[in-house]
């Protein structure tokens, strides 16, 4: 386990890296890592739905 | 800047994952969510925001033929991404500290096994550039060389010149 504040260069770096790839369109959220991000613009169910889950949470 | 814990998952890490992560999310994504976090052979890590207490990012780190290479999976909280129409600037800067917590904490747990390489595979090209980014800034800093090829990235330590 650890604990610690992050690297604020590193963050940079990788922030950068994301702001370039928006920048030239390339859709970030298709990634795996925000499959669980973007699931209520997925289709599978009304928007509202989940919307209102996470008003009621 | 936000402080981070990760800890190896528990049966109560994943539910409290599960439980607060599924009440956003509709029925059917909660299911592959249940899916993603209980397949076999998986080593998960939990990402807790210490200012928070909630967990943002959970990760996959198994193990692949060797002890040093792993097939790195990340899964973001929807607590992370709130808009459905891209990333907002503040958006963009969280995923950025998570990431760094995740590679971070890569490194710590490779050191903790005397590895003096780690070597990373990921079908997911935007978490590979990510990745990249932070191994050539590791590189940059010095102690660390960094290589790129197909869907893995390597990092392996190298002496530092004084």
């Amino acid at each position: 386990m650890s604990n610690k504040q992050v690297d604020t260069e590193a963050v940079e770096a990788i922030v950068s890296t994301l702001q370039s790839m928006i920048s030239k369109g390339v859709n970030v959220t298709s990634s795996d890592m925000f499959k669980y991000t973007n699931a209520y613009s997925a289709g599978d169910e009304s928007k509202e739905l989940p919307e209102q889950k996470r008003k009621a949470a | 800047m936000t402080k981070y814990d990760c800890s190896e998952s528990t049966p109560a890490t994943i539910a409290e994952v599960i439980g607060s992560w599924g009440a956003l999310l509709s029925d059917a994504k909660k299911d592959d969510l249940e899916e993603d976090l209980n397949i076999d052979g998986q080593l998960l890590y939990t990402v807790r925001n210490e200012n928070s207490g909630s967990i943002e990012a959970v990760f996959d780190l198994k193990n692949i033929l060797k002890l040093y290479s792993k097939n790195l999976v990340i899964f973001f909280s929807p607590e992370v991404v709130r808009s459905d129409d891209g990333l907002t600037p503040e958006e963009v800067k969280s995923a950025g500290e998570l990431l760094v917590a995740i590679f971070t904490e890569l490194i710590v747990l490779s050191k903790d096994q005397d590895l003096k390489k780690i070597k990373i595979h990921s079908h997911d090209k935007i978490l590979l550039a990510c990745f990249s980014a932070f191994a050539t800034y590791l590189a940059t800093k010095g102690g660390w060389k960094a290589t790129a090829y197909g869907q893995w990235i390597e990092l392996v330590e190298v002496p530092v010149v004084v």
